[in-house]
């Protein structure tokens, strides 16, 4: 009997149930962009993926902070869960905008700064993966990895700027900027479902990952 | 105070070690040529191009370079348990950091003047009274690569893996200290640009690291 009750018990379905219907009303049901066509279609993953990927990555910087300072064994596994979910939500983020960059651009790849910036964030991330799994002392572990949880976040805001830093080709805000939105509202709606669905799972996955990392340390003590 | 003191002292320990054993610098150099002549050969003799990717060149032979030196420190500190004796003996262990990154400071910036001299030779770059302030430039660069290096080395320096994780940690991190000093650098053979721009940002990167680094010191290299 799982503890917790039925909700716990099906959480996961949910979530995953909410995940598969934005996906078929963002890919099959709202009306195609009078400008771009189907294509434009992919930001309904491609921006809540990078959305979770930077809420997961100040989550590790946040309870990277914590753990240094109040040393509680939760924040470090919260912080590992947040880079494997934030690595896994970027890596599918530079994926779909890749697949639009070919359908919209011509190409898979630009070396755009906002592409580039933010494929070298994936790497810090991918790194401070590997710095975990060099290292079989727990506490150890814990400390070396908060401490480059802390410095990994420097790439988070060149990746933000980086669009104003440099002339780009990726697409400015469209809604968080001044003024009105520059998307059509029912486009707007599907796009607000979409990142708050992916954010749910974002929670959802996270939540497991820390309690499957509870439970392994738990064994490894026995 | 002391901590600065002894700060200088380990750093003025680091460079006459580096002096009389020429050990760590001579290799940085040898790397640096070798990545510079390899470099320029695969793009090919376009002098043009090459003299306007000058600054990026540098950049990333600097970037390589950090990672030989670094690494080079700490494996002289860790040698023979030296490093757990100045933990010991130090009225605040945080100086071994600081002594570091100065030490580390200094070479990086001699090897990236001397880059800037090769650059002139090889790259047809002109360096004239007005190009002057690629010193500060390069200093500030220096500083924050350097702060950068010393604390990843200090998390990466006592794990089996540390040849691959070293540059695996080291060289994202390092991305925002190479994009301003490129950038700075540009700005100065350019003549215009945002150079106080970037050189505030290379100095913000040195203070935000060796700011972290003293935070966060005693945890990272708390010998085990």
């Amino acid at each position: 009997m799982i503890r917790g009750g039925w909700f716990r018990a099906h959480s996961g379905m949910m979530v995953a149930g909410a995940v598969a219907v934005v996906l078929v009303t963002g890919l099959m049901l709202v009306p195609a962009d009078a400008s771009q066509g189907d294509v434009q279609r992919l930001m309904y993953v491609h921006v809540p993926a990078a959305w979770v990927g930077y809420l997961a990555f100040l989550v590790v910087f946040l309870a990277s902070v914590g753990y240094l300072w109040r040393r509680t064994a939760r924040l470090d596994h919260l912080a590992a869960a947040c880079a494997e979910v934030g690595v896994l939500f970027t890596a599918v983020a530079i994926a779909s905008g890749s697949i639009w960059g070919k359908a919209t651009w011509g190409k898979w790849w630009d070396w755009d700064p906002r592409l580039t910036t933010t494929a070298i964030m994936l790497l810090a991330y991918a790194a401070y993966l590997l710095l975990r799994q060099s290292i079989a002392d727990r506490r150890r572990r814990a400390r070396l990895a908060a401490v480059f949880g802390v410095l990994a976040f420097v790439n988070v805001p060149v990746v933000h700027f980086s669009v104003l830093w440099w002339r780009s080709l990726h697409q400015p805000p469209t809604i968080l900027r001044p003024g009105d939105p520059t998307i059509d509202h029912l486009l707007l709606a599907q796009l607000i479902a979409s990142v708050a669905v992916f954010s749910l799972a974002f929670v959802w996955l996270v939540r497991e990952r820390v309690r499957l990392e509870r439970i392994r340390e738990a064994v490894a003590d026995v | 105070m002391s901590m600065v003191r002894e700060a200088l002292e380990l750093a003025r320990k680091d460079i006459v070690t580096e002096i009389r054993a020429r050990d760590a610098l001579p290799s940085a150099i040898a790397l640096g040529a070798t990545a510079l002549f390899v470099v320029a050969l695969s793009i090919g003799p376009d002098v043009e191009r090459l003299r306007s990717l000058a600054p990026a060149l540098v950049g990333v032979v600097l970037a390589f370079a950090t990672i030989t030196l670094a690494d080079r420190l700490d494996a002289v500190d860790r040698a023979d348990d030296a490093f757990v004796a100045l933990w010991l003996v130090l009225d605040d262990p945080r100086a071994i950091l600081l002594g570091r990154v100065i030490s580390l400071t200094a070479s990086l910036f001699v090897l990236e003047l001397g880059l800037w001299v090769s650059a002139s030779l090889l790259l047809d770059v002109e360096l004239t009274a007005a190009t002057v302030v690629l010193v500060p430039v390069a200093l500030l660069s220096s500083l924050s690569a350097a702060s950068v290096a010393a604390l990843v080395m200090t998390l990466v320096g006592t794990t089996p893996q540390r040849t691959v994780l070293a540059p695996t940690l080291l060289l994202p991190l390092l991305v925002p200290t190479l994009l301003s000093g490129v950038q700075a650098a540009s700005a100065v053979l350019a003549g215009s640009g945002p150079l106080v721009l970037w050189a505030s940002v290379s100095g913000a990167e040195a203070l935000l690291f060796v700011g972290v680094g003293l935070l966060t010191y005693r945890e990272a290299a708390k010998p085990a």
